[in-house]
C-alpha cells in the first residue's frame, strides 16, 4: 500500500522550488539522506526528465510523477512535495506541451515488474483531480497519509466487488 | 482467443509502461483477445519493433523517428483516465488494420 510506504519524513509541504532540477534537488536530498536512493539519483532525475517528462494535467490540476532507473534506487517508496507556486513541467508523451504543476509524487522504483498493482495505483491515485486537491490543500503528513488510505480502501473494496 | 502481442514504451520501460501493459491486457480481455505484452524503452523500441514478434504499439513517450513497420497508439489517455475508452477503440481499430 501506498499509504504505508509515506512518512512525515518523505512528504514536504508548499516548497519554495521554482524549478524542476529545484523539486528533484529538495526531494532527491531528503529521498538520499534517508537511505532510499543513491548520491547519483537526483542527476539521473533532472537527466532522465528532459528526455521523457513526467508532467501530467488532471482536468486542469498539473502533478508530476518524476522517477528513474532502478540503478540509481536502494529502497522503494513514494514520496510526496507540493510547490507554493506551480512549477513549469513538460506533459509526459510530448516534448513541449508545458504543464503548471503543484504537486509532485516523486518515485523510487527497483523492480517493477513484482510492484505493477501498486503502480496500477499510483495511476489511480493521479486520476482522481478532487483528492490531488485535498493533498495539495493538506497541512500534515497524517492527513496526507489518511486520504491516501482512503483511498486506498476504496479501491480495494471496489475491485473486491467486482470478483 | 485472438492472440496479439504489443509492445508498451515509456520514457522508463517501467512505471507507465507496464500500467498500460496491465490495462491493455484487462479491456482487451473483454474483447476476446489474449494479450501478450513486453514493455521497453524508446531506445528499444524500434529494434523490438521491426522484430517481427508485436503486432502494435502503445506508447506514452515520444517514439524515435524510424520505419516501425507497425500502427504505434499514444496510451497517454490511461494515464490521465481522460479520453481512456477512445484509446481502447484506438488500439481495436489498430488491431483490426493488421488483421487481428
Amino acid at each position: 500500500m501506498i499509504w504505508e510506504d509515506l512518512n512525515e519524513d518523505i512528504i514536504v509541504f508548499q516548497s519554495d522550488a521554482s524549478t524542476s532540477d529545484e523539486v528533484f534537488e529538495t526531494l532527491g536530498k531528503i529521498l538520499i539522506d534517508k537511505g532510499y536512493c543513491k548520491d547519483s539519483y537526483v542527476q539521473a532525475l533532472k537527466d532522465r526528465e528532459k528526455e521523457y517528462p513526467t508532467g501530467i494535467n488532471v482536468g486542469g490540476f498539473g502533478i508530476a510523477i518524476p522517477h528513474t532507473d532502478p540503478e540509481h534506487v536502494i529502497r522503494e517508496t513514494e514520496s510526496i512535495l507540493t510547490l507554493k507556486k506551480p512549477v513549469r513541467f513538460t506533459q509526459m508523451g510530448s516534448t513541449d506541451i508545458p504543464v503548471d504543476v503543484k504537486l509532485v509524487m516523486m518515485l523510487t522504483i527497483k523492480d517493477p515488474k513484482a510492484h505493477i498493482k501498486k503502480l496500477q495505483r499510483i495511476i489511480t491515485l493521479v486520476q482522481d483531480q478532487q483528492l490531488l486537491k485535498n493533498i495539495y490543500d493538506s497541512d500534515s503528513a497524517d492527513r496526507v497519509i489518511q486520504l491516501i488510505k482512503e483511498k486506498e480502501d476504496a479501491i480495494e473494496k471496489e475491485s473486491e466487488n467486482l470478483l | 482467443m485472438k492472440q496479439v502481442s504489443i509492445l508498451s514504451v515509456c520514457g522508463s520501460g517501467t512505471v507507465t509502461s507496464s500500467t498500460v501493459a496491465a490495462k491493455l491486457k484487462e479491456r482487451l480481455g473483454k474483447e476476446g483477445y489474449q494479450v501478450s505484452t513486453t514493455e521497453c524503452r524508446p531506445t528499444e523500441a524500434l529494434n523490438l519493433a521491426q522484430s517481427g514478434r508485436f503486432d502494435i504499439i502503445a506508447h506514452t513517450s515520444p517514439l524515435q523517428k524510424g520505419d516501425y513497420g507497425i500502427p504505434a497508439v499514444n496510451a497517454f489517455a490511461v494515464i490521465t483516465g481522460i479520453g481512456e475508452e477512445k484509446f481502447y477503440q484506438d488500439i481495436l481499430a489498430a488491431l483490426k488494420s493488421v488483421g487481428k
